[in-house]
């Protein structure tokens, strides 16, 4: 384990970055659901 | 079986435990053993993730759950992304910069070795019964339809997995999982083309879609806030966040297998990936029992799946009236039939409403069969597992597919079920290991802990495999497995939602809290209080709201050690 004297949950908590690749997660599955819902309600 | 499906079968399987032994010949050190060398990209991470979550489970029970009850159980994996953007931001960041090998080595510098100790044994005991099931899940259903022995299945794909998994520890695990997962999505998507072409002519895989519609299979998702609907968008939001946060983010079998990465980078990427994947792979595994419904609208079924029980009501006094029931069947299959085929053919939008009306009454009705054929072996045997979604694919596989397809999807179901007890034994051998024995047995030479750790992976193996041959099949085998989860990983996501985020909770806190939580959320499924995938919240909260409620009793007591 690391022997860094700073807490490390502490300095990864400072240092959380939104970079643009969670965006897209969320965005796409989001679309898949709406896809799904359309598609499904089409023929329900 | 033809002797091809045996060839392609032996074949597949052989070829992965030998790739996977020879690939992963060397392990020099610990870290070599246990994280693959830190040298894994995003794809093997990504798949390895993919093929430890997917057992031979999914394969087998979700298109039978798709077939008797349609798609609304793709919801329960709708938290899953949600999920993997958190553990990109939060649990990736600190297990990579404090080089653990496991999720709880983080625990005792957090709180105490207590508390690491508990929650690693909570994982052990969680994680060892899930791999029994893992194993003994595929046995069962292969010895009921095939008369396999059933304790040389459990003994034979112990051992494979055994065999590369031991020799060979992650790199080994993430290298056949590669295979296996392009033998799963060959199968699979193949295994879709045959069902819609065995469809009549005229039934194209939209009019498929229509038929299974006017029988409600298609009803995906259900906005309705009723807490006993098992499947909903709001448990499969939260509840569903909550379990997939708390398997991936803190359960060894997936965490070790994107510390395996490189990098920060190649971890993240490996779990959008995943994020990416397994919706619309769920919503395919569904559509394929979907399919296979739609197929027995055209072609007969059993009235029950699973052949055991069958065999126990026709060797009953109930025997008579079961076979009333099977001439019922037929009889409504004919008519159902023949509907299907005018409607196939109809042009007018409101003969076809009309048909589609009266095809789905005469559903309604095989359902209605169905469950008094279930009465009905129920009478002749009280203790008869009833439900037979669980034998429904691979009826469908072995009485309809062609030579050759049946051995490709054997291979994919045990391919399923070597990929997850794979991983599962390789991370109950890295917590057994780093969690309990090499901390409290320190000082030894990198070559011992190696080989600790791969006589560990060969315990459990045989602990894994004991317990296949003593487990019970009880509801759905899907469930069953998510359920024992969701009993454990709320209090452990808990525990590290305590860890990163309230600061002031110490150890004796939430080592108290922690067993109390256990306690009460036994006790809250035993009395069948919630639907299971609820237990994740409630677990998460019960626990960290009693470790703060404890250590505002405590105060602020300095930290006295382990």
């Amino acid at each position: 384990m690391s022997t860094e004297q700073e807490d490390p949950v502490e300095i990864v908590k400072h240092k959380v970055v939104w970079k643009w690749k969670f965006t897209v997660v969320l965005l796409v599955n989001a679309v898949y659901v709406y896809l799904m819902y359309l598609l499904m309600n089409h023929f329900a | 079986m033809q002797h091809l499906d045996w060839y392609i079968l032996i074949g597949t399987l052989v070829f992965i435990v030998l790739y996977g032994t020879y690939k992963s010949r060397s392990n020099k050190d610990v870290k070599d053993y246990l994280k693959g060398g830190s040298d894994s990209r995003w794809w093997t991470i990504g798949l390895s993730v993919m093929a430890t979550q997917a057992s031979a489970i999914t394969f087998l029970s979700t298109p039978g759950q798709a077939f008797h009850d349609g798609m609304g159980f793709v919801q329960f994996y709708f938290g899953l992304p949600i999920a993997m953007v958190v553990i990109c931001l939060v649990f990736i960041p600190i297990y990579h910069r404090l080089k653990v090998y496991t999720a709880y080595e983080y625990l005792e510098t957090r709180f105490d070795l207590k508390t690491r100790t508990l929650t690693a044994i909570l994982f052990l005991i969680q994680r060892g019964l899930a791999a029994g099931i893992t194993i003994f899940a595929p046995s069962i259903i292969l010895s009921a339809v095939l008369g396999w022995d059933l304790m040389y299945l459990n003994i034979g794909i112990g051992l494979l997995v055994i065999i590369y998994t031991v020799s060979g520890g992650t790199k080994a695990v993430s290298v056949t999982q590669k295979q296996q997962m392009g033998i799963i999505f060959l199968g699979m998507f193949l295994a879709f083309l045959i069902i819609l072409n065995y469809l009549p002519l005229d039934v194209n895989f939209t009019k498929a879609l229509e038929i299974a519609g006017a029988s409600g299979k298609l009803d995906v998702l259900d906005f309705s806030f009723d807490f006993d609907n098992k499947y909903t968008i709001w448990s499969g939001l939260i509840g569903g966040t909550f379990l997939a946060l708390s398997y991936f983010g803190t359960d060894q079998s997936q965490v070790q297998r994107y510390l395996s990465g490189r990098s920060m980078k190649e971890m993240q990427m490996g779990m959008i990936f995943n994020g990416l994947l397994k919706v619309p792979m769920q919503f395919f595994i569904l559509l394929v029992g979907v399919m296979v419904f739609v197929f027995y609208q055209f072609n007969s079924s059993p009235i029950h799946f699973n052949p055991s029980a069958v065999e126990d009501v026709q060797n009953s006094p109930y025997a008579a009236e079961y076979a009333a029931l099977e001439n019922d069947q037929i009889t409504l299959e004919a008519a159902i039939k023949k509907k299907q085929i005018v409607y196939s053919t109809a042009e007018i939008p409101a003969t076809k409403t009309q048909l589609l009306s009266e095809i789905a009454g005469l559903n309604k009705e095989q359902e209605a069969l169905r469950e008094r054929a279930k009465e009905t072996i129920k009478k002749a045997n009280p203790k008869a597992e009833t439900n037979d979604k669980d034998y429904v694919f691979i009826h469908f596989i072995l009485n309809n597919l062609p030579t050759g397809m049946i051995g490709l999807l054997l291979a994919v179901i045990l391919s399923a079920a070597m990929s997850s007890t794979a991983s599962e034994l390789n991370a109950l051998g890295s917590t057994t290991t780093i969690d309990l024995y090499k901390r409290n047995a320190r000082g030894r030479g990198e070559k011992h802990y190696v080989n600790a750790s791969k006589w560990f992976t060969l315990l459990w193996g045989i602990i894994a495999i004991c317990v296949a041959s003593v487990a019970n099949l009880f509801e759905n085998l899907i469930e069953l497995v998510n359920i024992i989860g969701s009993i454990f990983y709320g209090n452990v996501l808990g525990v590290f939602l305590l860890a990163f985020f309230i600061k002031y909770v110490k150890g004796t806190a939430v080592f108290i809290a922690a067993l109390i939580t256990q306690a009460i959320i036994v006790y809250i499924w035993w009395i069948d209080l919630m639907p299971y995938l609820w237990l994740n919240v409630v677990g998460a909260g019960i626990v960290m709201g009693i470790a703060v409620l404890l250590q505002a009793f405590m105060g602020n007591k300095p930290k006295v050690g382990a």
